[in-house]
């Protein structure tokens, strides 16, 4: 398999949110849900059936993989399994981000933000 | 922890999902929508149940997409835009029909067949049957009749103008109308066009908008002097006038009469005679001053020539508007008890009304089995290329196979397939609008020759055209999807391996479903071929009460000269006396209408020795005046008494010669000869001697039952309007070409309607028999001929997959006859399923066709038998072919490698 983070760019916006979510810590389907709500500031809230489509995609592709591990094993039952992020999941999301960042350096900011003191300039005159 | 009710039920539709993705997983999502339950049940009642909701309705889609993309495979997802991979697969597509050119010219010939017939139809029946008047709110215009005991009669002027005061409040408007030749005078003579005499209302009623000028209204027009004015078509102002912007003011001569044009009617406009078109609208009172009609004209009730038109009220129906008349038609009958006796008023869709308000409901029912048996036939011709797309598919399983392993999504394979059914569809659906076009030419001729220019134009317009691409692309997807879904279906390794069919020796399921279906519906559209053609049959061997052979006639109304002094009565013995001395002519007559015409007048008749009470009706007669030679020309056989002769004059005694059937009705106890009848339920009203008594015949349809008829002598009872009928025997073909120079000779100013031969005439009143038997004979054979290519297909297809079973069969010493019959039976028990249920089919569907049919019933076991015994044959026919092929084939042949 190649390491190479580039084939995988860009991430689908519901993708980056999965695999963020997963950057610190191992979760189980709930635990994703919950935390991309928590980051997206409620904008993104999965279902099951969606959420599992997109694991199994990220999975195909190499950047999430199941987890054996238990984390708090006292507290869940055998149905819960945890997913984690691979290497190249790391990658991939650091290279996104990366790409992200350049992107609103590179004087998009200029461009999309709003300048409250050119709306007032405007507005004074009349 | 247990789920609740909700969470089983999820995981329940979880089993949607493909096996890929397996049962630990689906026992997660559903946890994990418990979980999340468990969480919003905290923010109150009402999120868990949206969130139930929202996870509800992801899950098909989901489930639907899991199943397409398939397992998980280790690829990327492709780069290439949609529209390069669209254009790829036509590029594929294109070529793999190309391959095997045999393939693709059967299918679409086969859906070209199907669409063209479709369309044709299609195009047939919304002409003929679902056209509106192109006026506004169309679906309020409806038709009012006289309705009493008798059946459903036409109006009197008088009746008209006290309907029209009575019922203001129960209709949005009224009219009168009914259809007229005029002689048309210009500088090039006189010219017959037809046209509508027309109450004033006539375009209020209407609501119509002029192409140019200004429609004449009621108070302009009904009333006695009123100025003489006419609208004309937008046709006859391009025809005869130029289409000049200055026609709004010109006069016309109409019957040698000048008539102010006010108006030209919009474009698209015919009138509202059904399937005419009309070219002129007259108000009836001017041409009454203007033909000098005899004085009474309007307030005689007896006297209903005429056709009411009236718009319902917005927001009525016909019932309720049948029901708010109740009252008018009781006021009627107080105004003239005699005439109006028992009068309803009946309201009809102005489809039934204008055709014929006694067989209400059959133009449309006929209309609906026509599109029902040509969808029988592209249903046919959908089931022929799925066969084939079938048997395509099983045989492309490497192909696919070869395809799935190179890393294939599902999705783009079922496309690709798709797109090579969307191929073949748009190829067929072209040739099939092709075909519609050239058979629509075709079709014309069955339609009937009357003198009429014809509204009705059966090439398929934009709306059919439209409807008919639809259809072949719909069943494009219908029968591409499923054979595609099939070939998707394969398994990569168990294709590569070559093994020519995993399912063993039974031909495909889905195949034989297609070939059962194929096989009912052709069998349902060769019974209706059938029982068409009998019951064609049957009305060709009605005897119509005259021998047609040999007699050629000529239709000519003297009032269109517009010379009062121009009398009927001599007008005909000059023509009479003029045609005798003409070589070739055996014997000629003159009357007022010939039987099986497309117009009649009827009247209704008492015995003159009875004392009829109220309850009594008299009996409703069809009517015609004839002169003295008219029985022996036509050659109706003189029961007893005598035919008339020259000395029944003006002058003499009123004589009246009575059919079988009148005189039966009348005198149920004995001789009619020498009794009287009346046309008035009181005596004392002239009363009119029978002198003869004629065989029956058939007067208004060949499939008509037995009705009364009476001859009057023409000097007694003369018309404008008459026909000339010449016993011309061996000579037909050069008497019929002069007749018209026979009318030139007497007086040029009268122009002649129409001239024909007896046997066109009473061949044509059969046009509508001729038109169902001719198209459900093509649409018959259409269905026998792609089912047999089908079937044939299908047990060539098995037969090659049973190669290798049939080669072995052979070697151990199958004979040839064995392999034979496992074909034949093989092929024979899906037809003979095939068969069964369309008999079925056909038996259920008899009581539809029962009014459709003449001298058959609609189950006529000789027809089905027959039906059964050709579909047989050709099943027999499909499956032998390809049996013989391969029993025939040595087996060393059979068991040799795929080639």
């Amino acid at each position: 398999m190649s390491f190479d983070a580039n084939p995988h760019l860009p991430v689908k916006p519901v993708d980056f949110h999965v695999l963020l979510a997963l950057a610190g810590e191992e979760l189980h389907g709930y635990g994703l849900v919950q935390r991309i709500e928590e980051q997206s500031e409620g904008k993104v809230r999965l279902v099951p059936s969606n959420l599992y489509a997109v694991l199994r995609r990220l999975e195909s592709r190499g950047l999430v993989a199941r987890s054996d591990r238990r984390p708090v094993p006292d507290l869940e039952d055998q149905r819960r399994r945890y997913f984690r992020l691979t290497t190249l999941g790391l990658r991939v999301l650091r290279a996104e981000a990366e790409r992200l960042r350049r992107l609103l350096l590179r004087g998009a900011e200029d461009r999309l933000l709003e300048r409250p003191e050119m709306d007032r300039g405007t507005g004074g005159s009349t | 922890m247990p789920f609740t009710k909700w969470v089983r039920a999820y995981r329940r539709l979880l089993d949607l999902y493909p096996p890929s993705v397996d049962a630990a997983e689906r026992d997660e999502m559903a946890e994990c929508l418990d979980d999340l339950l468990n969480a919003a049940r905290g923010r109150g009642p009402g999120a868990s149940t949206v969130l139930f909701a929202r996870a509800l309705a992801h899950l098909p889609l989901d489930a639907v997409r899991a199943r397409v993309d398939g397992p998980p495979t280790n690829r990327l997802h492709s780069k290439e835009s949609t529209m390069n991979s669209v254009l790829q697969d036509i590029k594929l597509g294109v070529r793999g029909l190309g391959r095997s050119p045999g393939f693709a010219f059967l299918a679409a010939a086969s859906l070209a067949l199907g669409v063209g017939a479709n369309t044709t139809i299609l195009g047939m029946v919304s002409s003929a049957l679902w056209t509106q008047l192109p006026v506004p709110d169309s679906e309020r215009i409806v038709r009012l009749f006289e309705t009493n005991s008798l059946g459903h009669g036409q109006s009197s002027y008088a009746n008209y103008r006290d309907v029209l005061e009575l019922s203001r409040d129960d209709l949005d408007g009224l009219f009168l109308h009914r259809l007229e030749p005029f002689g048309l005078q210009s500088q090039h003579g006189t010219s017959v066009i037809f046209g509508e005499l027309v109450s004033g209302t006539y375009f209020d009623t209407l609501r119509m908008t002029p192409e140019r000028g200004r429609f004449f209204t009621a108070k302009e027009v009904d009333h006695t002097g009123a100025a003489p004015r006419a609208v004309v078509s937008f046709d006859l102002w391009k025809r005869a006038f130029g289409g000049r912007e200055e026609i709004v003011g010109e006069t016309v001569r109409l019957n040698d009469r000048e008539f102010e044009v006010v108006a030209v009617a919009p474009r698209d406009f015919d009138g509202t005679k059904y399937g005419l078109a009309m070219d002129l609208w007259v108000p009836i009172w001017a041409w009454a001053d203007t033909q000098e009609w005899t004085a009474g004209w309007d307030t005689r009730r007896a006297s209903s020539s005429w056709r009411a038109v009236a718009r319902l009220r917005r927001g009525e129906t016909m019932d309720s508007t049948a029901r708010a008349l109740e009252g008018t038609a009781a006021r009627l009958e107080e105004l003239d008890p005699e005439t109006n006796r028992d009068l309803r008023l009946t309201v009809f869709s102005d489809l039934d009304g204008s055709i014929s308000p006694h067989v209400a409901g059959i133009p449309r029912l006929i209309g609906w089995v026509a599109i029902a048996g040509s969808m029988l036939v592209l249903l046919v011709a959908c089931a022929n290329v799925a066969s084939l797309l079938f048997a395509r598919a099983i045989g492309r399983r490497q192909e696919v196979g070869i395809r799935f392993a190179l890393g294939s999504g599902r999705l783009r394979l079922i496309r690709q397939l798709l797109t090579e059914s969307l191929l073949l569809a748009l190829l067929g659906g072209a040739g099939g609008i092709v075909m519609a076009a050239l058979t629509s030419h075709w079709l014309m001729p069955l339609m009937p020759e009357l003198p009429y220019r014809f509204a009705i134009d059966p090439a398929p317009d934009l709306r059919v055209v439209a409807m008919a691409s639809a259809v072949a692309l719909l069943s494009a997807l219908l029968f591409g999807l499923a054979p595609a879904l099939q070939a998707s279906a394969t398994k990569p390794l168990s294709a590569l391996r070559g093994v020519p069919n995993s399912q063993g020796a039974r031909p495909h399921r889905g195949l034989s479903v297609v070939v059962v279906a194929m096989v009912s519906f052709s069998l349902v559209t060769v019974v209706m071929t059938g029982l068409f053609l009998r019951s064609l049959d049957e009305v060709r061997g009605v005897a119509p009460g005259f021998s047609p052979e040999g007699r050629v006639f000529a239709d000519y109304d003297v009032s269109l000269a517009g010379d009062s002094q121009l009398q009927p009565t001599p007008f005909a013995q000059d023509l009479l006396a003029l045609a005798e001395d003409w070589p070739g002519v055996r014997s000629a007559a003159v009357s007022s209408a010939l039987p099986l015409a497309d117009w009649s007048e009827r009247d209704t008749v008492f015995a003159d020795d009875r004392v009829y009470d109220d309850e009594e009706l008299g009996v409703a007669a069809w009517r015609s005046s004839v002169t003295s030679t008219y029985f022996q020309t036509l050659g109706t056989n003189l029961v007893s008494g005598r035919a008339f002769h020259r000395l029944d004059t003006a002058d003499t005694e009123p004589v009246v010669i009575v059919n079988e059937t009148l005189a039966g009705k009348l005198w149920p106890d004995g001789e009619a000869l020498g009794r009287s009848i009346r046309l008035e339920r009181l005596p004392g009203s002239g009363s009119v001697r029978v002198v003869g008594v004629v065989a029956d015949g058939k007067y208004n349809f060949l499939n008509e039952k037995q009705q009364a008829a009476m001859f009057r002598p023409w000097a007694q009872s003369p018309r404008d309007r008459g026909v000339v009928v010449v016993d011309a025997s061996s000579q037909v073909a050069t008497l019929l070409p002069k007749l018209p120079e026979l009318l030139e000779q007497l007086d040029p100013r009268v122009p002649i309607l129409s001239t024909r031969t007896l046997e066109d005439h009473v061949s044509g009143s059969l046009w509508l028999f001729r038109l169902a038997a001719t198209l459900a004979g093509v649409l018959g054979l259409l269905a026998l001929g792609l089912s047999a290519a089908g079937l044939y297909g299908v047990m060539a297809y098995a037969v090659s997959q049973r190669k290798f079973e049939l080669g072995v069969r052979t070697a151990i010493g199958a004979s040839q006859g064995k392999i034979l019959t496992l074909i034949l039976g093989r092929g024979l028990r899906l037809a003979g399923a095939g068969l069964v249920l369309g008999v079925l089919l056909s038996l259920g569907l008899g009581s539809v066709m029962a009014n459709m049919l003449f001298g058959v019933s609609p189950r006529d076991p000789l027809t089905l038998l027959l039906a059964v015994a050709t579909l047989l044959s050709v099943s027999v026919l499909a499956s032998l072919l390809p049996a013989l092929r391969v029993s025939s084939r040595s087996p060393v042949e059979a068991l040799r490698p795929s080639d």
